[in-house]
């Protein structure tokens, strides 16, 4: 029995590794295994759906706290997982049949503990009898050569660290989450999670330590000088040779000692810089690039990666590494890109070349190589999303076998008195891997004018501009995920999904992680009662602790007593000041709801609040008077039935009503709570019933 | 007062605001020199250009609000 972790894997695992190249998917009861021939082996490749098995707790009751737990099937703990019930039956079955087990699941921490717990519980084999099958890509060729030389024991120690991991994140997450949760309701009565988790509290932090420093900021006033000048009548703009002036009378004086005079042209630099092609991508630097290209969010290239990884047209994704290792076959590759017609002339020229040695990074990965493709087609039409992917993997693997980017830059000094000013320009000079890698690593040439050292330049006009200092930038997806990875948090596998979390949990708005009232409220409250929860060094300390267990330097039980008697410690504290974490999140919470749900003062009896309030009966949500339940109000605004609602602190420049922004998707808008009503809106209401007719169309064709 | 008169958190001890505005109004305060020796503007002309700008800080811009209606932020002694 070869066990894979994903259908799809093992579907190709099967195609590899059969004789004749035609497996037979046999079908069970929703679920499905494939048969397959190779020599004198009759295999099954059986599938598992990532984890078939999750950690669930031993004492019932949803309190705190709760310290042991068991490993079972994921339907136990997850409703929504009813695929995992047939999967794990069917394994079961062909099991009791099996007299040899290979897994072959992904060559990593959650990959070696699947093959594992698949084996352990739903085999009921004995995992130390069983082999490993090593591979990073899925290619005919990998998947045979691992077959054929796989190895005779798993890597135990690789699978108590993901079993720890799994653990202490189950301890810490639930827990925690529990004594937040249960602080809000034994102080109000409300049932409203509020998570937090090993990894969740410090990412929130560094967040919440942003916000603050932009809250904080205070912008200092700046001047720049703009300087003019005609050669050969072509107005060429200047430099002035300090970019900031800090004070007025500064900026005055050089304004008034420039406008109108005559520089001359002092010296004219030339130098010349080489760049090297860019490291091989491993999986932080392509979600990084991916974001900044196109606008893809770290867990949405990864998912993209994986789905390329499964289709056997790129490396494995979940890679630190920065290394292509001599072992891969860098030409076979290469060629097999050249029979695409997209990349056919870049891989004749790296192959005519000859040298077929690559860049490499600094980072490395015992487990697999830099991300790089395999020179196979894709068998399916790849989505536009993951061509774009693929497209950037295959560019940047294929910059790696070029020359350096060769680039002039020029400098003009142009003197009037004690003045410098400067005249830039730059020029590419060589290409290199610049070349193929061109739409990613764009340059912005600019030829230096005509001139000559001595030539004299009137400069007019010469005037200031009062700028002012900017405040540190909010986190992106990819920012956030890059401050992780530096602070050593989580995992390759985790990160993506922490930082969406983030965002999930309502403790963020909008794209740029702008920390919500709720999120502070956690922030400061966790910050005053529990601020190792927050604190990087907790979490970093476990990390290096699971690390040392992949080394064999700890072993699993050790250090998970250890996690064990800290997280007690923490949650009897806790408990000692749960009416005062309580009486702080209920309150921020309060003010969360408000700023998501309340609008303002009605403008009909002036007394009560405006609010979303959503129709028991129809489910429909409106504008409403908070003392319409008084039988004193009924004033009442429709509101748009899709999309989030934010209040604004702004009025219709129209009719004078709150206004309130829409974020359906990627679209965003603004309008006022009179929207329909509103005599400045009907061009928007007119443009809203326009879509609307059109949607509605587009769905009655797709009836029909 | 327990609360800030700006947010309605809890007062730092010895002021009339939260710990985030009271910072928000001591840097206002530390600013002020820095802005005074580049452009000689006088401290109302700072407050009034603080809450135009959009780079101030929200606790500040709120705080720089306070000051422009004429509101006292010092602690009642």
């Amino acid at each position: 029995m070869v066990i894979t972790e994903k259908p799809t894997a093992a579907k190709r695992i099967a195609h590899a590794l059969d004789e004749n190249k035609s497996p037979t998917e046999v079908k069970k009861r929703g679920a499905s295994y494939y048969e397959c021939k190779r020599e004198n082996d009759d295999l099954v490749v059986v599938y598992a759906l990532g984890h078939l098995f999750e950690l669930k707790q031993t004492v019932k009751g949803w309190t705190y706290p709760r310290m042991e737990t068991s490993w079972v099937p994921r339907y136990e703990v997850e409703k929504k997982a009813t695929q995992i019930k047939p999967i794990i039956n069917l394994i079961k079955k062909l099991a009791k049949d099996v007299d040899s087990f290979v897994v072959a699941t992904d060559y990593d921490i959650e990959g070696s503990l699947i093959g594992y717990l698949t084996l352990k519980h739903a085999c009921n084999a004995d995992p130390e009898q069983a082999h490993r099958m090593f591979f990073s890509t899925l290619t005919d060729s990998e998947i045979q050569s691992a077959y054929d030389n796989m190895a005779g024991s798993l890597n135990f120690p690789m699978i108590a660290a993901g079993q720890v991991r799994h653990e202490i994140d189950w301890l810490y997450g639930i827990n925690l989450t529990r004594a937040l949760t249960l602080a809000v309701k034994n102080t109000a009565g409300w049932f409203k999670i509020v998570s937090t988790g090993r990894v969740q509290g410090p990412t929130l932090s560094f967040v919440a330590e942003r916000e603050q420093q932009i809250n904080l900021f205070v912008p200092n006033p700046f001047w720049v000088i703009h300087a003019k000048t005609m050669h050969n009548n072509i107005e060429i703009e200047l430099e002035y040779s300090k970019k900031r002036i800090e004070t007025r009378n500064e900026s005055d004086s050089i304004v008034g000692d420039l406008d109108g005079q005559t520089a001359h042209v002092d010296s004219i630099n030339k130098k010349i810089s080489t760049q090297q092609p860019h490291p091989p991508f491993n999986l932080s630097t392509l979600q990084s690039e991916a974001y900044r290209h196109f606008g893809f969010k770290p867990s949405r290239t990864l998912a993209i990666a994986q789905s390329l990884y499964l289709d056997a047209v790129i490396s494995y994704p979940r890679t630190s590494s920065e290394k292509l290792p001599e072992t891969i076959d860098l030409k076979k590759i290469i060629s097999g890109l050249g029979k695409m017609k997209s990349y056919a002339g870049m891989t004749k020229q790296v192959l005519q070349k000859g040298n077929l040695t690559p860049v490499q990074g600094k980072k490395s990965d015992p487990a697999h190589p830099a991300i790089h493709p395999t020179g196979s087609k894709p068998t399916k039409r790849l989505t536009p999303s993951e061509n774009k992917l693929y497209d950037l993997i295959v560019r940047r693997f294929l910059a790696l076998f070029c020359e350096p980017a060769e680039k002039e830059h020029l400098r003009a000094d142009i003197k009037h008195e004690e003045h410098l000013l400067y005249l830039r320009g730059l020029r590419i000079l060589k290409q290199g891997w610049m070349e193929f890698y061109g739409p990613y690593s764009k340059t912005n040439e600019r030829e230096l004018p005509d001139i000559s050292e001595g030539d004299s330049l009137l400069l007019s006009p010469v005037s200031d501009e009062e700028r002012y200092t900017q405040p540190p930038a909010r986190f992106n997806p990819a920012s956030l995920l890059k401050l992780l990875e530096q602070e050593n948090l989580g995992t390759k596998a985790t990160r993506a999904r922490i930082v969406d979390s983030i965002k999930s949990r309502g403790y963020t708005m909008n794209d740029r992680f702008e920390l919500s009232t709720l999120g502070y409220a956690l922030f400061e409250t966790l910050g005053k009662y529990m601020p190792n929860i927050l604190s990087p060094e907790l979490t970093r300390f476990l990390e290096s602790e699971m690390e040392e267990i992949q080394q064999e330097k700890k072993d699993r039980e050790s250090v998970l007593t250890e996690a064990k008697s800290n997280l007690l410690e923490l949650l009897e504290d806790f408990k000692s000041q749960e009416s005062e974490i309580g009486n702080e999140l209920v309150t921020g919470l309060q003010r969360y709801w408000q700023s998501k749900e309340e609008l303002g003062e009605c403008p009909k009896c002036q007394e009560g609040t405006l609010r979303v309030i959503r129709s028991s009966k129809t489910g429909k949500r409106f504008v409403g008077c908070s003392n319409y339940s008084e039988g004193n109000c009924d004033q009442t605004f429709p509101l748009p039935q899709k999309g989030d609602i934010t209040p604004l602190d702004t009025v219709c420049p129209h009719c004078g009503y709150i206004m309130f922004q829409v974020t359906s998707g990627r679209r965003k808008w603004e309008t006022c709570i009179n929207w329909t009503e509103c005599l400045g809106r009907k061009d928007e209401l007119k443009a809203l019933e326009e879509r609307r007719n059109k949607q509605d169309k587009k769905t009655e064709g797709e009836e029909k | 007062m327990t609360f800030c008169k700006i947010c309605g958190r809890t007062v730092v001890k010895g002021s009339v605001l939260c710990q985030y505005h009271q910072s928000a109004l001591d840097s206002l305060h530390t600013s002020y020199e820095a802005w005074k020796k580049a452009s000689g503007v006088s401290w109302k002309e700072y407050i009034e250009k603080l809450c135009q700008l959009e780079e101030t800080g929200r606790w500040v811009f709120d705080v720089a609000e306070q000051l422009k209606s004429g509101d006292d932020l010092s602690a009642p002694s």
